[in-house]
Parts: structure tokens; sequence; C-alpha cells
């Protein structure tokens, strides 16, 4: 295998290129060429566009709400700052995660956390969390007790990853970004995210064997 | 006025602080010598340059039984430039210093074979610790990168 | 042996991750047919990303949406130009207390160094990790790495670099 074969691959499956990136990537650059003269609004519609997936990637890496929340905001206040920089040889998201996970991963060094374990819902919303079971009406308890347990294993497992495969696992797993994309948000080689992920993931099977063996799935 | 008396004691008050202050201490240089040996490894033979004696614990292991000493290169790097060291053939080894931080020496070493970069791996070494690279193949070549 | 298992690992990962051309899927589907072993190394990966997925939004949670754009808006909103910025950072030293403090500051970071000096450099070393990123351009290749923090002695291992045309 070489990196040009793997980057012909990634576009044959489908993975670069396609019409809805395009268009997203075409309604992005609007927006920011209307940022930059001036129109605050225009900046609104994207910070409401990328909001939750910076938030969501700032958590996967930190694992800390109120942290990823303070991390998510000062993403947008940097890109806004930066936004003349952006030359849009990459597309805007890419950019944005790139700010995302180096601030992120910047944070989670400070703090050299492993593990953290979180129980306070009541930190940002009223409203329980999406797909949370604590207080929510269940059919089946113990399925609901065994799902939360398995979660947490998860979390645990991820929170053990060296910094760059925790990003590079949470990029691949949860926002769903090609080697090519991940590579281009992490500044690195596709050989290096495919050692990255393969190390990560090897390390999560392997706590997380008794689950994955079972066929444990909801 | 007044102000702009204020303004100026206090610029003499912080350039007479900074001329009391020490000269820059000697682990915090902008320049890291590395010594870079580079052996060549066989599985044919027995023996060792009596001159890599010392690093012979570091040398053990893939199946190799004979060490020659092929080089020794220094390289003393000012923060972020490049040295290359010479392998074999079209095999080099190019540092780069990066920085220095909490007395922790941060490079990367990377491998060349022709120009074609084959990996690069980054180092966070105390002063006076050592990288050992291990080209595996037939002959090996090991690079001793000792950091000071 | 483990190089080889690592490579198959790999591609397995890229079936999984649907990172191979049509040619490429075929061929590792008759593979995986074939090897049971395989088989369930694509079905754990493939069966890891739900998990993944779910473990993490379920302890993320939601957001409140407004509360992002309202603390982004005050602060792009207020943003002054450079040079008021340069200009506020030097009034601060206008004030007597501030300029007090940054002298006895100044004065004080001096006497650390100086301290320090004299006892010399000889502080605990922190206890991170001393190989901190390994970068591939050759997919071919092989990094093991290994770590004796006793002798501050760093390894590296590099395999599939062909040697023989080098003399």
């Amino acid at each position: 295998m070489n990196a040009e074969k793997i980057e012909d691959a990634g576009a044959e499956a489908g993975k670069g290129g396609t019409a809805p990136e395009g268009r997203r990537t075409a309604a992005d650059a609007e927006l920011v060429r209307r940022t930059l003269d001036g129109d605050h609004e225009a900046y609104r519609t994207l910070v409401n566009a990328y909001q939750n997936k910076v938030y969501g990637v700032a958590y996967g890496v930190i694992h800390n709400r109120e942290d990823a929340l303070d991390i998510a905001q000062d993403v947008f206040i940097k890109a806004f700052k930066k936004l003349r920089s952006f030359r849009g040889s990459s597309s805007f998201y890419t950019w944005l995660y790139r700010i995302t996970v180096n601030m992120a991963i910047d944070h989670a060094r400070k703090k050299r956390q492993t593990v953290s374990v979180e129980y306070d819902d009541r930190l940002l919303d009223e409203a329980p969390p999406e797909g949370a079971t604590r207080g929510a009406k269940q059919a089946n308890p113990l399925e609901a007790l065994k799902r939360e347990e398995l979660n947490e294993t998860i979390m645990n497992a991820i929170m053990e990853l060296p910094e760059e495969q925790r990003a590079t696992v949470i990029l691949r797993e949860i926002e769903d970004l090609s080697y090519a994309q991940i590579a281009s948000v992490l500044g690195c080689s596709i050989g290096t995210v495919m050692s990255r992920l393969h190390y990560g993931r090897k390390k999560l099977r392997t706590k997380l064997s008794g689950y994955l063996a079972a066929g444990d799935t909801t | 006025m007044r102000s702009l008396i204020r303004y100026a004691a206090v610029v003499a008050l912080i350039a007479a602080g900074a001329a009391l202050l020490p000269p820059r201490p000697a682990w915090a240089d902008d320049q890291i010598t590395f010594k870079v040996i580079v052996v060549k490894a066989t599985k044919d033979g027995n023996s060792m340059d009596p001159s890599l004696q010392k690093y012979a614990h570091l040398l053990k292991g893939k199946g190799y039984t004979n060490f020659t000493k092929l080089r020794s290169t220094s390289l003393t790097l000012a923060k972020g430039a490049s040295g290359t060291a010479k392998i074999a053939g079209s095999l080099k080894a190019v540092l780069n210093y990066k920085s220095e931080i909490n007395k922790r020496i941060a490079f990367s070493c990377s491998v060349f074979k022709g120009s074609a970069r084959q990996t690069s791996v980054n180092y966070s070494i105390p002063r006076g610790g050592k990288a050992v690279v291990v080209v595996t193949g037939t002959p090996g070549y090991i690079l001793i990168i000792k950091v000071s | 042996m483990m190089n080889e298992r690592t490579r198959l690992e790999i591609e397995i990962a890229r079936y999984v991750d649907g990172e191979m051309t049509q040619a490429e899927r075929a061929a590792t589907e008759q593979r995986l047919a074939a090897d049971p072993e395989l088989r369930r190394v694509a079905d754990e990966l493939a069966a890891l990303r739900p998990h993944v997925a779910e473990a993490v939004s379920s302890a993320a949670g939601s957001i409140d949406g407004e509360r992002i754009w309202r603390h982004v808006s005050e602060r792009i909103a207020a943003r002054p130009s450079p040079f008021e910025t340069f200009l506020s950072g030097l009034r601060v030293f206008l004030q007597p207390k501030v300029a007090v403090a940054a002298v006895a500051a100044v004065i004080l970071i001096g006497l650390y160094i100086l301290s320090a000096n004299l006892i010399g450099p000889d502080q605990a070393i922190a206890a991170e990790p001393m190989i901190t990123d390994v970068e591939y351009d050759n997919p071919d290749i092989v990094v093991i790495v290994n770590e004796d923090a006793e002798t501050q002695t760093a390894v590296v291992w590099i395999d599939g670099i062909d040697t023989s045309e080098v003399n």
C-alpha cells in the first residue's frame, strides 16, 4: 500500500469530493466571506452549524463538560480572530477541527488527566442530556445499568490513550472523517493516522474484549 | 508632565533590575550538541569494535553478532536547526533540535533513504540521555544519539 | 511475525473504514471468508464504533446552543484595535502601584534565577515519555519503541527498510 493509492481509494470510497460536501464547503466559504465583510450574523450561522461538532471533539479528548464548553467558545473566538489567515486550501470545518484538536490536546496535556468521571448533569442544561439513561424511564433497568457500565468503561479506556491517539480515534469514530481528512486536521501523514488508529483501537478492543465478544449492542 | 516623569522612572527601574539579573544559566543554551555514533551490524561473525564495548548493552538484539563502528558525528544545532548524519549509502538521519523544556531536549530524528523520508521520531530526552535508532535489515545500522 | 500481523490488522481497519478501492475490498472479503481470526478482528473493529459513539455522546450530553454564541459574540464585538490594545497595555505601568509591583516582580525573578544558579540545575526531571510521536511516511515500515527511564535511553526499531542496496 502507498499513500497515493490510499488517497485515490479514499476518493473512490466516496470519502472526498462528494456533492453534499462540496455544497457545504461552498456555503461555508460564502459565510466566511460575509463575516470578513463585517457580517456577524454570518459568523453566528457558522457557530450554530459547528458548535456541537466542536464541543463533541473537545469533549472526546478531555472528558470534562465545562472545560469542553470553554474550549468550544475559545475555538470560535480564535477562529474569528484568525479568519483572515484562513486561505481556503482546506475546508472550513477541517480548519476548525484543527484548532479544536490543538486546543483540546494542549488542555489535556496541561491537566495530564487520565480518567475523569462526571456525575453532575446539572452543569449545563436543566433538561437531561440526549441519550442519557440516568433518571430516564427505562423499559429494562438492567439493560440501562449494563449500558451505563459499558459507557463508563469505554470512556475510561479512551482517556487512557495518549492524546494524539485519542484525538485520532475521536475524529474517526465520532466525526466519521476519512484518513485523508484526519491527516489534514492533525497535520500528519496518512500512515501516521493509520498507525495511531491501529494502536488506539487495539487498546480499546483489549479493554472491551468481554463486551465485544458477547456481541453486546443496544 | 508628572505622568511622563513617573513613566520614565519605571522604565529606569526596570532597566536597572534587568542589569542586576545574572547571566543565563548554561542549561538554557540555544544550542545543543548531539553526538551520533553509526554502527554497522551483521549476523555473520562475532566481534565488536573496542570503542563500542560500553554500548554493548544497547546493541544486542535482533540476532546481530558483529558490530563495526562506521563513524562518529558531532552535530551542534541551534534551536530550530537541522543537521545530517550519514548512515550508509543513501541512508541518512536528519536531526532537528526543537526546544528545551524542563531540561528535556525536544528533537526529531528522521530517517531518509535518498530523498524519501521513511519515518520521523519525536523525542523529549533529558540531557545526558540517549536515543538509539536501529534500522533492521541485512546489514543493520544502529545510531546511538547522545544528547549533551 | 509481529510486522505481518500489524500490517494485516491495519489492512482490515482500512476495509472496515471504507478506505479501500473496490478491487481491494473484493480481495479482502475473500481473505476474511478464509480466515476466521481476521474475521473476528474485522467484527470487533466494526462493533467498536457504535459503542464509542454512544459512550461519548451519552457522556458529553447536549449543550445550550445560545450560550456559546452569547459568549463568542460578546468577545468579538468588544475586540479593540491592535493599537488600542498596545496603548492600554502601556498605560497600566503608569499607575504607581502597578509600577512598584512590576519592579518588585523583576527583582524577585532575578533573585530566583540567581538562587537556582547557585543551587544548580539538579532538579527532578518530570517522568514524561521520551518518545513523544512517530510519523510514518513509508507505510510498509513498522516502528517498535522501548524506553528505559532508569538509563534515560529510548530505543526505536525500524523494520522494513531495505538496507541491502545501500552499501
